[in-house]
């Protein structure tokens, strides 16, 4: 089949009590609502509602569009999530940063290493991605720093737990 | 807003079924439908072409973690109440809502946590109606609490 986009944003609101014991509240909302308008109604006008009846506290809320394929074809035989394809950034201020790519195509490997290929094609439309601006106009990827990614300096191919991701 | 954290993730799977993904950060934030398109025709496409596994699942995600104070020591998440609103259509929608405060006087004696005050949930009711909320299975929430109940 194929990915098809979810109508609606799930909002989950993460609360905890004085022992620290977790729950939440769950709603879907329209996706065609106002981003900036939303994320500012959430803390002020939604948390706000909460906490009028919940003695709880809200410590986080996460905001999700999804786009789901229902039915997804059979993957190949020779797919395996734990062969990851591990590209190595750096920042503009030098710090490393890594993102994992399940299953990378044994072909993208250099023969006799475990270096992942740079300069083949479809690995370049990749890791431009990263360290470009190619995913989106304004938006680019930067690390858990907010540190902008500027180049991609290795890729190489581990062996890691899928539940790492 | 720099708080808001921005990741957008590409879930993958294998022949045997077992998951893995892709997480990128984003530098800020930007309208969810125009990042999950970008994501869906720029970067599902150029992940494709590097693996061998599928793809099942986009997801925007925006998130933030408040700074809080502990709660006082009769708050307890599983003291929750499930109310119910009959909606314009005639479908009931249900929340769950951790904590209770017991601060209410919102059940009279011998009740059975049967919640006989459903005016507490009146702010909450116009809020939810004003962003065009639905409860997690879909059904819109833009009528009256006819139902609310203790449980734990």
């Amino acid at each position: 089949m194929a990915l098809v986009e979810r109508s609606y944003q799930l909002l989950t609101i993460q609360m905890r009590d004085r022992d620290l014991n977790k729950s939440s509240v769950e709603m879907r909302f329209s996706a065609l609502l106002d981003l900036t308008d939303f994320l500012a109604a959430i803390p002020t006008v939604v948390v706000a509602a909460l906490a009028g009846i919940s003695d709880a506290v809200v410590v986080g809320w996460t905001l999700t569009r999804q786009a789901v394929d229902s039915a997804p074809a059979l993957p190949g035989e020779a797919s395996d999530v734990e062969r990851k394809g591990v590209f190595s950034a750096l920042t503009d201020n030098g710090h490393t940063v890594t993102v994992s790519v399940p299953s990378i195509l044994n072909t993208k490997v250099i023969d006799r290493t475990n270096q992942i290929n740079l300069a083949d094609a479809a690995v370049i439309t990749f890791t431009n991605i990263l360290d470009g601006t190619t995913l989106l106009d304004t938006a680019f990827m930067v690390s858990n720093r907010d540190e902008p990614v500027v180049e991609v300096i290795k890729g190489e191919k581990h062996h890691r737990a899928s539940s790492k991701g | 807003m720099a708080a808001i954290d921005r990741l957008v993730r590409v879930h993958l799977s294998d022949r045997d079924d077992r998951q893995g993904y892709i997480t990128l950060r984003l530098s800020l934030l930007t309208s969810m439908a125009d990042t999950i398109d970008s994501v869906l025709t720029v970067l599902v496409p150029a992940t494709l072409a590097i693996t061998d596994a599928i793809a099942t699942k986009v997801s925007v995600i925006y998130k933030e973690n408040l700074e809080y104070t502990l709660p006082g020591s009769g708050s307890l998440v599983s003291h929750a109440a499930l109310v119910f609103w009959r909606n314009t259509d005639d479908d009931i929608a249900a929340l769950i809502i951790p904590a209770l405060a017991d601060t209410i006087a919102y059940t009279d004696d011998e009740s059975y946590g049967v919640i006989t005050d459903l005016s507490i949930f009146d702010e909450l009711t116009s809020v939810l109606i004003d962003l065009e909320a639905m409860d997690a299975q879909g059904i819109p929430i833009n009528g009256t609490v006819i139902a609310a109940s203790l449980f734990v």
